[in-house]
């Protein structure tokens, strides 16, 4: 099956809702998800900076 | 040559019928089609219309790595992997390695079901966690 593939950047991968409705979107099979090992440090850099 | 249905599906499964009569126009011919093999045929047919490729594969049949890679969204690479560390059947055939059809399907499940089982966890993290939610 020709699916689309999506690149999720670090902006969207950290607000968790916002990764979460696209994770499970993209859980549905109507995109491929993809995102590189820099934007994975990015998401979780921000995720520990100290509210 | 156009193939007519000379009755529907709908009209079929309400009168419980297992099969459909197809009556090849301008000629004698007439053939049973079960009914779940028609609910297969309209959507490779409306998968075809949308222009998507269709294959149709036997369970037995024998895929390649790069073959069940194409089918699970992922690098032949990590087929292999997969191979090595015996996390997915296979057998040599000719020195290399293939995988059933049928396994790659169970392992395709295992993989959804997993996921699915992540992506519930992730989400009950970011909650408890109250990260947005």
């Amino acid at each position: 099956m020709v699916a689309l593939t999506a690149v999720l950047d670090a902006n969207v991968l950290y607000p968790a809702p916002l990764r979460d409705l696209l994770l499970n979107l993209a859980d549905t099979g109507i995109f491929n998800p993809k995102w590189s090992q820099i934007i994975q440090q990015e998401w979780v850099r921000n995720l520990l900076l100290p509210q | 040559m156009r193939y007519v249905l000379s009755r529907s599906e709908e009209n079929a499964s309400k009168k419980n019928l297992s099969a459909v009569t197809v009556k090849i126009e301008g000629s004698d011919e007439v053939i049973f089609i079960p009914l779940q093999a028609i609910s297969m045929l309209k959507s490779i047919l409306s998968n075809m219309a949308e222009g998507k490729p269709v294959t149709l594969l036997p369970l037995e049949a024998e895929l390649s790595p790069q073959e069940a890679a194409a089918m699970l969204h992922v690098p032949s690479s990590f087929v292999i992997e997969l191979i090595e560390k015996g996390k997915i059947p296979h057998q040599t055939t000719e020195g290399s390695p293939k995988i059933l059809f049928r396994d790659a399907l169970t392992y395709e499940s295992q993989l959804r079901s997993k996921r699915r089982e992540n992506l519930n966890k992730l989400a009950s993290e970011a909650q408890a966690l109250k990260l947005g939610y």
